[in-house]
């Protein structure tokens, strides 16, 4: 879970704090170069998800889907793009260790972590189905959470660098959708395997209360995004302005 | 990588951020510093090929 949430995040700060500061030049020398590979690393982990048995490795494909995006959103260097990457690492980070915890909990009942042995979730565990719906949703950038607003401002700083980039991203949307669904649908609906489902008791008070102080971040940050943006936007700014400065006096 | 920032302290001489912002460092210097640094944030943050 820390994994998922912190680790993945340093890279992200990483570009922002060191290459795109002192290193701008080179930034933008290489920026077409990453934002291909970056658009190849979207649609090509949104594709091996889809191809997954393990549920641990179909949410560990998906967050390199994200972090990828996330990368796309920083080499726009404007700044709607990097306020977009920001949030993007902030709402993942909440909703991938959601995603994680989720599958802990499936994995602390039944002991397996293959997708084909679970099915029909939803009528022995409502509660955790809930949650965990919740999670997918957001996973898939549905609107109304905070993956939808990071990948909206990703989209608008992509969209001023180019559209053809923004045209194949959108690839990303579908796939996602695609395995988020997919996710979903096997593990929550589906038959009821009912040989197994007395151990499938629903989460108890310790993984309610950790399902709800991830799920309250994720409705929060989707509905109101100026918690987060208004405290970055300074700094923010000051990095692309950097950017755009060290630019234009290249 | 730590060679990227072992090689930026010996032009810049200082790790200074501020220091580090207010350097003027020339193109070729500035795009290997770069390469050593994306390495180590595309293995971090999983960007394509390095995503393992």
């Amino acid at each position: 879970m820390l994994l998922a949430s912190l680790l993945l995040k340093l890279g992200g700060y990483g570009f922002l704090r060191f290459s795109l500061t002192f290193l701008s030049e080179a930034t933008h020398f290489f920026a077409p170069a990453v934002s291909a590979l970056a658009l190849a690393g979207v649609v090509y982990g949104s594709l091996s998800t889809l191809r997954q048995v393990d549920l641990k490795r179909i949410i560990a494909y998906s967050s390199v889907s994200h972090m990828n995006l996330v990368v796309l959103g920083v080499f726009s260097c404007n700044q709607e793009g990097l306020e977009g990457a920001t949030y993007l690492m902030v709402a993942h980070g909440v909703v991938s260790s959601a995603l994680f915890f989720c599958v802990g909990v499936i994995y602390d009942r039944a002991h397996s972590r293959l997708l084909r042995y679970y099915g029909g979730l939803v009528t022995v565990m409502p509660l955790f189905a809930t949650a965990f719906l919740i999670f997918s949703l957001a996973n898939m950038s549905f609107p109304g959470t905070p993956n939808f607003i990071g990948e909206v401002l990703i989209f608008a700083g992509i969209f001023q660098r180019s559209t053809a980039v923004l045209f194949l991203s959108t690839a990303g949307i579908i796939l996602s959708a695609a395995f988020s669904v997919f996710l979903f649908n096997r593990l929550a609906f589906g038959t009821l395997k009912t040989k197994y489902a007395a151990e499938f008791t629903d989460a108890n008070r310790r993984e309610c209360s950790i399902l709800l102080v991830l799920l309250v971040p994720t409705i929060l940050l989707g509905v109101s995004s100026n918690i987060v943006l208004e405290v970055t936007h300074f700094v923010l700014f000051d990095i692309s302005h950097y950017f755009s400065a060290a630019l234009g006096s290249m | 990588m730590l060679f990227g920032m072992m090689y930026l302290y010996n032009i810049v001489g200082s790790l200074n951020y501020y220091v580090l912002l207010t350097y003027p460092l020339a193109s070729t210097e500035q795009n290997l510093i770069w390469l050593c640094f994306f390495l180590a944030f595309a293995v971090k943050m999983p960007l394509f090929p390095f995503h393992i």
